[in-house]
């Protein structure tokens, strides 16, 4: 095996062959999961890309607890299209838009077009079926220290935390119940702070709708709110019946609120 | 309105296996995982769509909510049909057999 450069907070192993592939190694840390990363390329620049997207939620190893992914890197037919997910008897196949992979609960591996916004779109749609199965949900959302802000695309949520140092996010972000109740993840999956967010967690204390008009949330308005914004791909019954039951759990213990922004009355 | 050749007297339903449903303060919520779309019934829908759910058939479903409501069944049948109706369109309820 060749050299392994090591950097402040991220272990990237470069192996030489004699045919100028290289191997990415990375070990993210993401939430409560652990996804080992294999990459086969010949791209050094998207091995750059990849260091600097995830470097604040790689880790140096993990124990034996970890979900590997391995891929290959292949321009193909381009990344057109849109992503499905298919069930197959083991597991789903992910595909369309530079992705072609297979998952299942123990491992994803495939091939996905050289972009490092294609990866992050796998990464997400992985995410989004593991954290599941843990108890957690993924919801397109902004988070500060105890505050969740969700809504579509345009609706407010960078606004709501761009000054604020203690972010957990801008885009994505991951919410799991454990002891005590709900907390909130940051995830390496943001929109305009890419590299700036931290990996931590918080406790969840309030859920903000920015689609909806301020004041305060009933049970179910807000569990509809809150299953609205979740990020899931596919589509089995077992997994809809937990997010209905974590959206309940949540729109239960936690007080909602609407925030809609006035400027964005129009637009929403 | 009933839809061109169902009749709902004579047939047998079931939910769609996609649907996951859950029962919230009374009212149920059901998403259809292919399509992830959330539906909501109210007070009438809930009542009925538990029916359908624990295997009540057309006419038991009928008798039961002209009961449970204190009106007529030509009255409780329009209500019926045309919720049925709506599951039916959005894939929520499907038709096992014709009994003809």
């Amino acid at each position: 095996m060749g050299g392994v450069r090591r950097d402040n907070d991220t272990v990237l192993n470069s192996v030489s062959s004699g045919i100028r592939k290289i191997s990415i190694e990375i070990n993210l840390d993401i939430s409560v999961l652990r996804l080992k990363v294999a990459i086969e390329s010949a791209d050094e620049d998207f091995a750059a890309a990849l260091k600097i997207r995830y470097s604040r939620f790689t880790v140096d190893s993990f124990g034996s607890d970890y979900h590997p992914v391995r891929l290959k890197l292949e321009a193909g037919s381009g990344y057109s299209g849109s992503i499905s997910t298919k069930e197959t008897r083991t597991g789903w196949n992910i595909t369309g838009r530079g992705i072609d992979v297979e998952h299942s609960d123990s491992s994803t591996c495939g091939s996905i077009f050289p972009d490092i916004h294609i990866l992050d779109s796998l990464f997400r749609i992985i995410c989004s079926r593991l954290l599941v199965a843990k108890g957690g949900i993924l919801i397109h959302a902004a988070g500060i220290e105890g505050d969740v802000y969700t809504g579509p695309a345009g609706s407010g949520k960078t606004t709501s935390v761009r000054d604020r140092d203690d972010m957990l996010g801008d885009d994505i972000i991951a919410l799991k119940k454990e002891k005590g109740g709900w907390y909130i993840y940051s995830t390496p999956f943001t929109g305009e702070f890419e590299g700036r967010v931290m990996k931590r967690n918080e406790k969840l204390e309030r859920l903000y709708l920015l689609s909806m008009p301020e004041g305060k949330l009933g049970k179910t308005e807000l569990m509809r709110g809150i299953l609205k914004n979740t990020l899931y791909f596919f589509s089995d019954k077992d997994s809809h019946e937990r997010l209905m039951e974590y959206s309940e759990d949540l729109a239960s213990g936690i007080p909602g609120y609407g925030a809609l922004k006035e400027h964005l009355k129009r637009v929403i | 309105m009933m839809p061109a050749g169902i009749d709902f007297k004579n047939s047998t339903y079931r939910l769609n296996r996609d649907i996951a449903a859950r029962l919230v303060d009374g009212s149920y919520y059901a998403v259809d995982s292919r399509q992830q779309i959330l539906h909501s019934f109210n007070e009438t829908g809930t009542y009925i769509y538990t029916k359908i759910a624990a295997g009540s058939g057309y006419s038991g479903i009928l008798k039961a909510l002209s009961d449970e409501y204190d009106i007529s069944e030509e009255n409780a049948e329009k209500d019926l049909q045309g919720f049925m109706t709506g599951l039916i369109e959005k894939g929520i309820l499907v038709t096992v057999e014709n009994k003809h």
